[in-house]
């Protein structure tokens, strides 16, 4: 049997008992269940939408499987329990969980999530969460499948969530009268402009580690790519150096550096555990590429690197929900190759991914959401572009050098926009863009229906 | 882990049932008690908050006294009861005892409370406060018409086939309410809410009216007309059991018409309304606290509780009008609202008294004796008195005050000696509830922490230290309180006594549904929607009417502002507590869109809130769920927090109860550059 919550959405009126529960009996800070309300300011002509999250508990959970350091177990009642005392502090579970169960405590620097109040349930008391809803509308619940009884706009993406969420798929709103003397547009300008961040860097702020980490790594691959393919021996004094820089920004990002020994304890699934593998081996290659310069093929070298690099964005594609990150002209092995080819100059390849990334920094344009670092970024990564060009022109006013600088820059701009467009899964977003696009439909049909009357 | 079944003993209709268990002396688990039917789920966020509320490093466990430089230092109990002893026969020997001012608030509640006036009475008598802040013009309003204040029981809202929420905001102030609304909505019932603010609980409704604020007796007298002229009323019902029917129905003159310039509803909605409501076979019409903290809140009462009465909506199951429900108070000699009146026959010789909702120029008004000594509990008046900034003014010319409270509120922080008070699980009790039917037992659970003494037995120390003969007094010496409470309770019938210590009771006494009996202990033993009582008591017109609201003095300022409660305190309580803050949004002033958009607003902005009162600053909210010309902040929220907003409240009385008339504010606002 396997345990899991029940939530009515009709009954929940937003009171954060739950969290209030959540944290007197866990002592967490944050407490790891939130109250995700949509249109808390309510807009006139929608409803207004609470949903109680902390963990679902899933059958297949994307936070174990992805987790590097093995800190998760599943117990035979299905409970996905994290344990602090193996976790690194790396995070990658909080990007890969579409609900937002695990949380960082940042005192701490460990992950903490739902254990579906362990303590209480083998004395055979109900999670705080669950006793404490003043309405009911939070029960749990045992049973041998969880088929499905959710809302379409679940995020359910194959890992199997153990939770029945009834009456959050309509959206309920009263009739109201009078409806108000401000206008509908005046409404939704402010009421829909406020409390979204309205910038993407806030995750590049956030990961600026992570994104100096594969800064360095993508510089050192790079080189080794390059002298493998030349055929020449740059030496691996330069790449070791950059690796091991980069290895030490890496474990700044943990929020338990004592631990960062557990990174590649689960190789069979983390995508995270892969890429931590593939760097130490690029970092002892390049070693081995300093002291005993002959004894690897170039080709080997080269191979490796490349393959470093997409084990870098296969973390990234392993979180993200939407995809996009599959075309963006930031990510690792796209930019490595770019810069790679740059030094081996066959130059209609070149061209070719020069293109490519135009294509992708076009693609990318939407100044309205961007914040002013965003938007710095994406500037300095668009005006790299036609330089580029420019250059494959022998007559070129440019030199060598500053062409160097400038691609060189563009590359870095982008590989940091590629943190601000980053987007893990995210239940508040999900809940907003659903229910955004129901409301707005249910506007225009109103507004159809007033012109047709 | 043991466990027992106790209550909370807040100032909110739920008064939960829950079960605690303990460990090592110290309440470790809070859980649902499902035997009461009213609240079989869990607690509220500030119920289950005790178990960081008592145990809190912030918590005063010690006698605290005032030092030279304004701080605060550890005294001894004893050294502190000394000099309170010695302050209060100085007081009593060169100004008489009226020169002592008693002032409880609503803190806690339990009979336990009684022993302060017992001590009071021995000393010889106080200066102390009439009325009562919250709620005294509604309770007034149903006792002049129906006789008593009760309703039916709470989770007979299920079998209701409409609900009107009028005013009413269960959600955040009465939770589990909403239990028995949504069991009434999967029945097919139809709810609707009456609030010009768009609350969380008309989120759940299947309609929200929102009239402008004030002016719900326009609505309501219209709907009365509507009903009449249509010929929708239980004519049988009428003729047996009202008085004034016929003088009610021609006094009528809002018409939908009118009641929309009023208003501002639709007149089409209103005779919607009236017909949906007089036809709904099981009409609940619940209303709020909010609505009647107005100038003319009794009145207004007066007039929505008509509608129930002329449809015949009194008296039986799913039907009803829900204000208060006093009949779990069976220990009460008088019951509220009489015991509010200045000077119940009981008190006389003792009491000097000035009203609650104009403490402070009454205060100033007082005349001799003035007052040399304060002694506050359950209370936090510089928070929660109209006019507050007079409120601090006139306790600041107070040369000695003790404050008893658990946290160093703002009141607290002006005393010169500050007594621990007693904690939610460390004395016994007996508590009514003013929603649900259970008189209930709170057993002692722990003991007090620190030199917490309960109130009784620093009253019954205090009368040694000051020689007072506490023997047939009803101090109940220290290791006496027990016996006392059981004595206390010995002679009121209507429960057996070992139950009661089990589990909460609903008394033989309850009647339900309520007035099922169709007797109504009024003069003419009718409803009484003509009530000569109410002309002789009140100066208001027999008859319900619409008065438009006194604005104060202040009609030229924009915005109206509202100070409703909200879902995690209970006025000045809880709020300071770490897992409410981790959980509840920072307080801010809320306000309309288009109020906003002509003011250049955006949340976030900082504004300066005044009127002639006073000032106030703080971040403002733009949400929709605030009807334009309103401002909203919510009561309760301590200065260092950003609150204080009593500051901009007059001291202005409700037209029957002596209530306090909080809503009648206006205030105007500015945008303050950062």
């Amino acid at each position: 049997m396997r345990k899991g919550f029940t939530f009515d959405a009709a009954l929940c009126i937003n009171c954060k008992a739950c969290s209030a529960a959540c944290i007197l009996e866990n002592g967490l800070r944050p407490g790891t269940r939130t109250l995700f309300t949509w249109n808390e300011h309510a807009l006139p002509l929608a409803g207004v939408i609470n949903l109680s999250m902390a963990c679902n508990h899933c059958a297949e959970p994307a936070c174990a499987s992805g987790c590097p350091a093995l800190a998760y177990t599943i117990s035979p009642d299905g409970v996905v329990i994290h344990h602090t005392d193996r976790c690194m502090g790396c995070g990658y579970c909080t990007w890969r969980c579409p609900y937002g169960a695990p949380k960082i405590n940042p005192a701490l620097g460990y992950i903490e999530k739902c254990h579906f109040c362990a303590d209480r349930t083998t004395q055979g008391v109900e999670p705080a969460c669950v006793t404490a809803c003043p309405t009911g509308a939070l029960n749990m619940t045992e049973r041998e499948e969880f088929d499905g009884a959710l809302p379409a706009w679940f995020p359910d993406t194959g890992i199997k969530p153990s939770v029945f969420i009834k009456n959050a798929g309509t959206n309920h709103k009263p009739f109201i009268i009078p409806a108000g003397n401000e206008s509908e547009e005046d409404v939704e300008e402010i009421l829909t402009t406020q409390g979204t961040s309205s910038g993407s860097s806030g995750r590049l702020k956030e990961e600026w580690s992570l994104a100096l980490f594969s800064v360095l790594v993508i510089t050192a691959s790079v080189i080794l790519i390059v002298s493998a393919l030349r055929g020449t021996i740059t030496g691996g004094f330069m790449p070791f150096i950059l690796m091991v820089c980069a290895m030490a920004v890496s474990v700044v990002h943990l929020g338990v550096p004592g631990k960062s020994w557990r990174a590649v304890l689960n190789l069979l699934s983390s995508p995270l555990s892969r890429e931590i593998a593939m760097v130490l081996m690029l970092a002892f290659v390049a070693l081995l590429e300093w002291m005993k310069p002959d004894i690897l093929p170039p080709l080997v070298t080269g191979l490796l690197a490349l393959l470093t690099l997409i084990s870098i964005d296969n973390v990234y594609f392993a979180a993200d929900r939407s995809f996009s990150l599959k075309l963006h002209s930031g990510q690792a092995f796209f930019t490595g190759l770019y810069a790679a080819t740059w030094f081996i100059e066959p130059t209609i390849i070149f061209i070719v991914l020069s293109m490519l990334a135009a294509i992708s920094v076009v693609m990318r344009y939407r100044s309205s959401e961007a914040d002013s670092l965003t938007r710095a970024l994406y500037y300095t990564r668009a005006m790299a572009l036609p330089m580029v060009f420019m250059l494959t022109y022998p007559d070129s006013p440019v030199t060598d050098i500053a062409a160097l600088v400038i691609f060189i820059t563009g590359l870095m701009a982008d590989r940091l926009l590629f943190y601000c467009d980053f987007r893990p899964p995210n239940i508040k977003d999900t809940i907003t863009e659903h229910f955004a696009k129901e409301y707005e439909e249910e506007r225009d049909k109103q507004r159809q229906d007033a012109g047709i009357s | 882990m043991k466990e027992l079944i106790t209550v909370c003993p807040r100032n909110c209709y739920s008064t939960c049932t829950f079960r605690v268990f303990t460990e090592d002396g110290r309440v470790v688990r809070i859980l649902p008690f499902e035997g009461n039917l009213a609240t079989p789920e869990g607690p509220c966020i500030k119920g289950l908050s005790y178990l960081e509320r008592e145990y809190s490093p912030e918590r005063i466990i010690y006698p605290l006294r005032r030092q030279p430089d304004g701080s605060f230092a550890r005294i001894g109990t004893d050294e502190a009861l000394t000099i309170i002893a010695g302050r209060l026969v100085e007081a009593r020997k060169n100004h008489g005892p009226h020169s002592v001012l008693f002032y409880k608030g609503s803190g806690y509640s339990g009979l336990s409370n009684e022993i302060a006036g017992s001590f009071w009475r021995l000393f010889g008598g106080a200066t102390t406060t009439y009325g009562n802040l919250c709620w005294p013009a509604g309770l007034e309003a149903v006792r002049l018409t129906l006789g008593e204040v009760k309703h039916n029981l709470p989770w007979d809202l299920a079998n209701a086939s409409m609900i009107i929420l009028w005013g009413k905001n269960s959600a955040e102030t009465n939770v589990q309410e909403l239990i028995h609304i949504e069991k009434a909505r999967q029945n097919g019932a139809k709810v609707v809410v009456i609030d010009p603010r768009r609350t969380l609980t008309a989120d759940k409704a299947d309609m929200l009216i929102r009239p402008r604020p004030g002016t719900d007796a326009a609505l309501a007298l219209a709907m009365a007309r509507v009903i009449i002229d249509r010929g929708l009323t239980d004519k049988e019902f009428i003729s047996r059991h009202v008085s004034g029917f016929g003088q009610f129905a021609a006094s009528l003159q809002i018409t939908p018409d009118k009641a929309q310039d009023i208003t501002g509803i639709p007149a089409q909605t209103i005779i919607d309304l009236a017909v949906a409501a007089a036809g709904a076979g099981r009409l609940t019409l619940v209303a709020g606290f909010g609505l009647q903290r107005y100038t003319n809140g009794g009145q207004t009462i007066r007039s929505i509780l008509s509608i129930p009465v002329i449809t015949g909506m009194i008296g039986r199951p799913g039907c009803g009008f829900n204000f208060a429900n006093l009949q779990s108070y069976i220990f009460d000699e008088v019951k509220e609202p009489l015991s509010y009146y200045p000077d119940p026959g009981t008190d006389k010789p003792f009491r000097r008294a000035i009203s609650m909702a104009r403490f402070g120029p009454d205060f100033f008004a007082l005349g001799e004796p003035a007052i040399k000594f304060a002694w506050i509990e359950r209370g936090n008046p510089v928070i929660q008195l109209p006019a507050s900034a007079e409120v601090r003014k006139a306790l600041e010319s107070v040369p000695f005050k003790v404050v008893v409270e658990q946290f160093m509120t703002d009141t607290a922080a002006m005393a010169d000696i500050i007594l621990p008070a007693k904690g939610v699980f460390e004395q016994a009790d007996v508590v009514g509830s003013y929603w649900n039917p259970y008189v209930q037992y709170k057993p002692q659970v722990t003991d007090p922490p620190g030199e917490v003494l309960p109130e009784s037995e620093i009253y019954w120390r205090l009368a040694q230290f000051m020689g007072l003969n506490t023997g047939e007094a009803g101090i109940p010496a220290p290791g006496q309180y027990d016996s006392w409470l059981m004595e206390r309770i010995s002679h009121t019938p209507g429960f057996v006594r070992e139950e009661l210590l089990q589990k909460p009771v609903i008394p033989d006494q309850n009647e339900h549904p309520a007035y099922g009996n169709l007797k109504f202990d009024t003069p003419s033993g009718k409803i009484e929607l003509l009530s000569d009582s109410a002309a002789k008591l009140w100066g208001v017109n027999p008859l319900p009417t619409f008065e438009p609201l006194n604005d104060l003095g202040e009609e030229r300022l924009p915005l109206r502002l509202m100070t409703p409660n909200i879902a995690s305190r209970i006025h000045s309580q809880f709020g300071n507590l770490e897992v409410v803050r981790s959980v509840v949004e920072e307080p801010a002033w809320e306000i309309s869109v288009a109020d906003a958009r002509s003011r250049g607003l955006r949340s976030g902005d900082r504004i300066r809130v005044f009127n002639s009162r006073g000032e106030v600053t703080g971040k403002v909210r733009v949400t929709a769920r605030v009807r334009s010309g309103s401002l909203v902040f919510p009561n309760g929220i301590w200065l260092g927090e950003g609150g204080g907003v009593n500051r901009l409240i007059a001291s202005s009385e409700t037209d029957m109860g002596h209530g306090a008339a909080f809503h009648n504010t206006r205030v105007d606002i500015e945008k303050l550059v950062p």
